[in-house]
C-alpha cells in the first residue's frame, strides 16, 4: 500500500517535471524533421558532389562554393537579386506608406480604402504573375495599349527584371500598409495638437513628427521586406523562368533550376547556404 | 477700438464660417479623390483580371482599347472548369490550408503556453532556438526536404503537403506575446482552483485569445493557400495539385485561351480574398499586439 | 499679452449633446484664470476651443478684441501644455523647447539664448541633450512648461498639467507655477479638476458642471459666497456639510430648525427666506419650505454649555491630520442631551485645531458661525444668501464686444 502510493507520487513527480516539454513536442518534432535536420543535411550536401538522386558521392570541401564564386552565372544571379531586392523594397514600402498616410485620418469610406491597400497580401504570387502576363502581353496587353507602345516587355532583358520587381513590390505592399498603419497609429495624437498650437503647418508636421515617428517601424519593415523579397519564386517561375538570358535568374530560382533541372544538388545546396547566411546577417541586423 | 454692431459680427462670422467650411470640404474631397486614384491603381490588376474573365476571348484579341467587356460572358469560367479540375484543386487547397491552419494553432498555442506559464530547464535556450528558425529561409531546406520525403515515398499525397507546415516560429512568437499580456495570477488562481494545465489552455486561454487565433488563422490560411514552391515539387498528379500549381496548367495552354486562364485565376483568388476581407479586422488587431514591437 | 473673451460659446456634438453651453467669460490680461469642474463638465473642451483644437459650434471667441473663431491653431499665437505633456518623443529636450521657435524661423543664436534662459528658469539645463523617455515625470512636466513659455505667446493654456504627477511633486510644481506666473506676468488659462490647485493658484476661477458655467469669481469669493449648492460642495475640502432645515418664527425670534438642530438666524437670513432679498432672481417665500443649510467644517465652534449650543456633536471617527483634526460624527439635539443619536443619519464633518480633549464618547456642545452659513433651495440648489445678481447675458455680451 505504502509502496504503491510512493510509486504513484514518483510517477506524478516525473510527469510534472516533463510536462512542460510535452507541450513543445509537436513543434519541436516538426522543426527537427523538416527544418533542423534538412538544414544540416543541406550544409552537408554543400560539401559534396551528388548523383542524380541527390546522394552525396564525392567530398569536395568548399569546392562547390569555390565554383560558385568563380562562375559568372552565380555572380550575375547575386547581382540580379540585389537589384531586384532594392526595387522591390522601394516600391512596396512606398506604396504601403502612401496608403497608410492616405488612411491616417478618418473620412467617409476609409474601411473600403484600407482593405484595398492591404489586399495585395492576400494574393498568391502565381495568380498575380498570370494577371501581369496578360497585362504585359505585347499585342493584347493593357500596358502597351495604354502607352501606345509595342514592346515585348518580358522578353526584353532591360525590362523583365524591373517588371517582375514591380509585381513583387505590389504583392508585398499590402503587409507594408498594415505595418505603416500600425506605426502611424502608435504616434501620440496630442503631439500633433501641440505642434499646431506651436505654429507648425501640415508639411512641417509630416516631416518633423510623422516621419521620425515611423522610424522604429521603418527599420523593422525594411528588414522584413528585404528578407521577403529574397525569397520570391513563383512570379519568376511563371513570368520569365529566369530569362531572358539570365536577366531574372534570382538566387532562389537558380537554386531551383540547379537542383531540379540540372540535378546538381550539391551546388544548389551551397547556394542555399549562401542565401541563408545573407538572410541571417540581415535578421541579426534587425535586433 | 471701434464698436461692432451685431450685424457686422454676424456678417464677419458668416464669411469666416463659409471660408472655413469651404477649406474643410476642399481638404476632405482632395483626400477622397487621392484615395480613389490610389486605390484604383492598387486594385488595377485585380479589376483588370475580373474584366478579362468576363470577356469573350475574341474581344480580347483586338487592337482597340478594351478595358471592359462589351459582351460579358460566363463561358470563360465554364471552359476553365472543364479544362482542368479546378474544383478538385480548390478542394485540395482547402483541405491543405485548413489542416495546416488548425495544426499550427494547436501546436503553437501549446508551445507558447509552456513558454509563457511554465518553468523548466533550458526554457530560454529552447525558445531562442525556435525563434532562430525564422532566419532559415524555406529555400535553404527545400532540397533536403524534397530528398527526404521522396525517400519515404511520401510524394504526391496530402500529408506531404501538410505535415511539414504544422508549426511555425512566427505563430509561437505571436501567441507567446499575447499570453505575456495576461497576468500570471490568472494562471495561478486557476491552479489553486484545481484546474489542470490542459483544461486551463482549452477553457481559459484559448477563449481569451480569440483575436490572436483569428489573426493567426487568417495569416496562416492565406499563406498556405498561396504556397507555391513546395507543392510544385512534391505533387505530380492532377488529383493532388493545389490551386496555385493547378492554375499554372492553364498557363501552359495556348495563348488563345488567356481569358479562360484569367477566369481560373479569378476563381482561385476569390477564397483567399474573401477570407482576408472577413478576417482583416482580426488580423490587424492580433498581428500588431506583439509582432511589430518584437 | 492679451485679453480673451468668450461670448455665448457652445460646443454641440452631432448627437445633440452640448459639451459646453453658452459660455460667457472674459479672461483679463495677466490673469491666472482657472477652469474647474468634475470630469466631463466641458472644461477641457472650453480650453481646446480657445486653442483652436476644437471647432466652436456657436458663439464668438475674441482674442485681443479680434474675432478668432475660424483661425487655425497655428494662427492664434497661443501656447499650450497638455495633460500627457505631448513631448516629441524623438527630439531632445533642447529641440522640444526650441521647436516652436524654429517654426518661426528665429536666428539660431536667438533660439539658443531663449532655450537656455527658459531651461535655467526651470532648472532643466542639465537635461537639454536627453530624450523625453530618459526623463522622470516631473522633469517631463518642466520640459512641457518650458516648451510653452519659451515663446512670447499671447496666453498660456494648460490642460490639467499636474494631474500625472504624484502628490509631493504636484505641491512642488504648484509653487513653481505660481512663481512663473508672477515672473512672466502672462495670461494663463488653466484647466484642472483639483480644487486645491485652483484655490492656491488662481486669480479667478470658473466652475463648470455639465457644460454650463456655474460661477466665475475669485477663490475666496467662491469659497464664501458660492452661487449654488454644487459650487459650495465642489469648492473646499473636506466638503461643506449640508443639513436639511426649515425656518421657524416664534417668541424667541427667527430660527432655522433641523432634526437635531436649532440655529438663531439674523436679519439677512430672515429677509432672504421671506423673499425680500435684494437678489431679484431669488425672490419668493421660503418660509414654509424645506431648505438646506450649508456649513463648512471649520465654521463650528465648541462651546462650554448646553444652553449656548445649537446642537451636540457625537464624534464617531477622528482623523488626525497632525495640525488639525477632522471629526466625523452625528448631531444630537441640545434640548435632549441624553437622547439616542440617530446613527442612520449622514455624518457631518467638523475640523478643529489641536483639540486634545476630544474623546469618542463625548457629546460636544457646538455652535455654528452664523455669518458663514449658506442656505440653499433643495430643488434648484440656488443659494438664498448669494449677494450678487447674475448679470443678463446679452448686456454682458455687448460689453465684451466693445472691449
Amino acid at each position: 500500500m505504502n509502496h504503491s502510493s510512493s510509486r504513484i507520487s514518483r510517477i506524478r513527480n516525473v510527469f510534472s517535471a516533463t510536462e512542460p516539454y510535452l507541450y513543445l513536442v509537436p513543434s519541436i518534432l516538426i522543426f527537427s524533421i523538416f527544418l533542423f535536420w534538412p538544414f544540416f543535411k543541406t550544409i552537408y550536401l554543400s560539401f559534396y558532389k551528388t548523383n542524380k538522386l541527390g546522394q552525396a558521392k564525392l567530398f569536395v570541401g568548399i569546392g562547390n562554393y569555390k565554383e560558385l564564386f568563380q562562375s559568372s552565372a552565380f555572380i550575375n544571379s547575386l547581382y540580379v537579386t540585389l537589384v531586384f531586392v532594392i526595387i522591390v523594397v522601394s516600391i512596396s514600402m512606398l506604396l504601403g506608406l502612401i496608403g497608410a498616410i492616405l488612411c491616417n485620418k478618418t473620412f467617409p469610406g476609409i474601411r473600403f480604402f484600407s482593405t484595398a491597400y492591404a489586399l495585395p497580401m492576400a494574393i498568391a504570387s502565381s495568380s498575380a504573375a498570370m494577371i501581369f502576363r496578360i497585362m504585359l502581353h505585347p499585342s493584347i496587353g493593357i500596358v502597351n495599349k495604354l502607352l501606345h507602345l509595342n514592346i515585348n516587355w518580358l522578353a526584353d532583358p532591360r525590362y523583365a527584371l524591373v517588371l517582375v520587381a514591380i509585381l513583387t513590390g505590389w504583392l508585398n505592399s499590402g503587409i507594408d500598409f498594415l505595418y505603416f498603419s500600425a506605426g502611424l497609429a502608435s504616434i501620440d495624437e496630442t503631439i500633433y495638437e501641440r505642434a499646431s498650437v506651436d505654429g507648425a503647418g501640415p508639411v512641417r508636421q509630416f516631416v518633423h513628427l510623422t516621419l521620425p515617428g515611423l522610424s522604429p517601424i521603418l527599420f523593422y519593415t525594411i528588414v522584413v521586406n528585404i528578407i521577403q523579397a529574397f525569397q520570391s519564386f513563383g512570379q519568376v517561375k511563371i513570368l520569365t523562368q529566369g530569362g531572358p538570358g539570365d536577366a531574372t535568374n534570382l538566387i532562389v530560382y537558380s537554386i531551383y533550376r540547379d537542383a531540379f533541372f540540372n540535378y546538381r544538388f550539391g551546388s544548389a545546396a551551397a547556394e542555399s547556404v549562401i542565401l541563408f547566411v545573407i538572410i541571417m546577417c540581415l535578421t541579426l541586423l534587425m535586433f | 477700438m471701434s464698436t461692432l454692431t451685431k450685424e457686422e459680427i454676424d456678417h464677419l462670422k458668416n464669411t469666416a464660417n463659409a471660408k472655413a467650411l469651404q477649406r474643410r470640404r476642399l481638404k476632405t474631397s482632395a483626400l477622397l479623390i487621392t484615395n480613389v486614384i490610389f486605390a484604383f491603381l492598387i486594385l488595377l490588376p485585380l479589376l483588370y483580371a475580373v474584366s478579362i474573365a468576363f470577356m469573350p476571348s475574341g474581344e480580347l484579341f483586338s487592337t482597340e482599347m478594351n478595358l471592359l467587356p462589351k459582351h460579358p460572358t460566363l463561358t470563360n469560367f465554364r471552359d476553365a472548369l472543364q479544362k482542368v479540375p479546378l474544383f478538385r484543386f480548390v478542394l485540395n487547397s482547402f483541405i491543405v490550408a485548413g489542416l495546416i491552419t488548425i495544426g499550427q494553432i494547436i501546436s503553437c498555442s501549446l508551445a507558447a503556453f509552456s513558454f509563457s506559464f511554465l518553468n523548466f530547464k533550458g526554457k530560454e535556450v529552447l525558445f531562442m532556438l525556435l525563434m532562430a528558425t525564422m532566419m532559415i529561409p524555406g529555400e535553404a531546406t527545400i532540397i533536403s526536404n524534397y530528398l527526404t520525403v521522396s525517400g519515404w515515398g511520401w510524394l504526391d499525397s496530402y500529408h506531404v503537403l501538410i505535415i511539414p507546415y504544422l508549426t511555425s516560429a512566427m505563430g509561437i512568437f505571436l501567441f507567446r506575446q499575447f499570453y505575456k499580456s495576461f497576468p500570471i495570477s490568472l494562471y495561478e488562481s486557476a491552479m489553486i482552483d484545481g484546474c489542470s494545465n490542459i483544461r486551463f489552455i482549452f477553457r481559459i486561454l484559448l477563449p481569451l485569445t480569440k483575436s490572436a487565433i483569428g489573426a493567426m488563422a487568417v495569416y496562416t490560411f492565406i499563406n498556405a493557400w498561396n504556397m507555391y514552391m513546395w507543392p510544385l515539387l512534391v505533387t505530380g498528379s492532377q488529383q493532388m495539385r493545389t490551386v496555385q500549381i493547378g492554375i499554372s496548367m492553364l498557363n501552359s495552354v495556348d495563348a488563345q485561351s488567356m481569358t479562360l486562364m484569367i477566369a481560373g485565376v479569378v476563381i482561385i483568388i476569390l477564397p483567399s480574398i474573401s477570407i482576408f476581407i472577413i478576417g482583416q479586422k482580426q488580423l490587424i488587431r492580433g498581428m500588431f499586439s506583439g509582432a511589430v514591437k518584437g | 499679452m492679451s485679453e480673451i473673451s468668450l461670448v455665448n460659446v457652445s460646443k454641440l456634438y452631432k448627437n445633440g449633446f452640448y459639451a459646453v453651453k453658452d459660455c460667457n467669460v472674459t479672461i483679463h490680461d495677466h490673469e491666472f484664470f482657472m477652469i474647474i469642474g468634475p470630469s466631463g463638465c466641458g472644461k477641457s473642451t472650453t480650453l481646446r476651443m480657445i486653442a483652436g483644437l476644437e471647432k466652436i459650434s456657436s458663439g464668438e471667441l475674441y482674442i485681443d478684441g479680434e474675432l478668432s473663431n475660424m483661425l487655425e491653431p497655428q494662427e492664434r499665437n497661443l501656447a499650450m501644455v497638455f495633460q500627457n505633456y505631448a513631448l516629441y518623443p524623438h527630439m531632445t529636450v533642447f529641440d522640444n523647447i526650441a521647436f516652436s521657435l524654429k517654426v518661426r524661423k528665429l536666428p539660431k543664436e536667438e533660439i539658443e539664448r531663449q532655450v537656455m534662459s527658459v531651461a535655467d528658469m526651470l532648472g532643466i539645463s542639465a537635461l537639454l541633450h536627453r530624450k523625453p523617455t530618459a526623463l522622470s515625470g516631473g522633469q517631463r512636466q518642466r520640459v512641457a512648461i518650458g516648451s510653452a513659455i519659451v515663446r512670447n505667446a499671447r496666453a498660456f493654456l494648460m490642460d490639467e498639467p499636474l494631474s500625472n504627477l504624484d502628490a509631493k511633486l504636484r505641491a512642488e510644481m504648484r509653487v513653481e507655477l505660481s512663481r512663473l506666473h508672477k515672473k512672466l506676468n502672462a495670461t494663463m488659462i488653466y484647466v484642472t479638476h483639483d480644487q486645491v490647485e485652483a484655490m492656491t493658484l488662481a486669480d479667478r476661477i470658473m466652475v463648470m458642471k455639465d457644460g454650463i458655467v456655474q460661477q466665475v469669481a475669485a477663490p475666496m469669493e467662491l469659497y464664501r459666497h458660492p452661487i449654488n449648492q454644487f459650487v459650495a460642495g465642489f469648492i473646499g475640502s473636506p466638503e461643506m456639510n449640508f443639513i436639511p432645515v426649515k425656518s421657524r418664527e416664534d417668541a424667541s425670534g427667527f430660527s432655522l430648525i433641523g432634526k437635531n438642530l436649532k440655529v438663531e438666524a439674523d436679519e439677512t437670513i430672515e429677509s432672504a427666506v421671506h423673499g425680500d432679498s435684494h437678489n431679484e432672481t431669488l425672490q419668493g417665500n421660503y418660509a414654509q419650505k424645506d431648505l438646506i443649510l450649508g456649513v463648512r467644517p471649520e465654521d463650528f465652534i465648541p462651546v462650554s454649555s448646553y444652553q449656548a449650543a445649537d446642537f451636540l456633536f457625537e464624534p464617531a471617527v477622528v482623523e488626525n491630520l497632525g495640525n488639525d483634526y477632522l471629526l466625523h460624527g452625528y448631531m444630537v439635539s441640545a434640548a435632549d442631551p441624553f437622547g439616542i443619536s440617530r446613527k442612520k443619519e449622514k455624518m457631518i464633518v467638523i475640523s478643529m485645531k489641536r483639540n486634545d480633549t476630544i474623546s469618542d464618547h463625548d457629546r460636544i456642545p457646538m455652535q455654528i458661525v452664523t455669518e458663514h452659513m449658506q442656505l440653499f433651495d433643495p430643488e434648484s440648489g440656488r443659494n438664498l444668501l448669494y449677494p450678487g445678481t447674475p448679470a443678463d447675458p446679452e448686456t454682458l455680451a455687448t460689453e465684451r464686444r466693445q472691449a
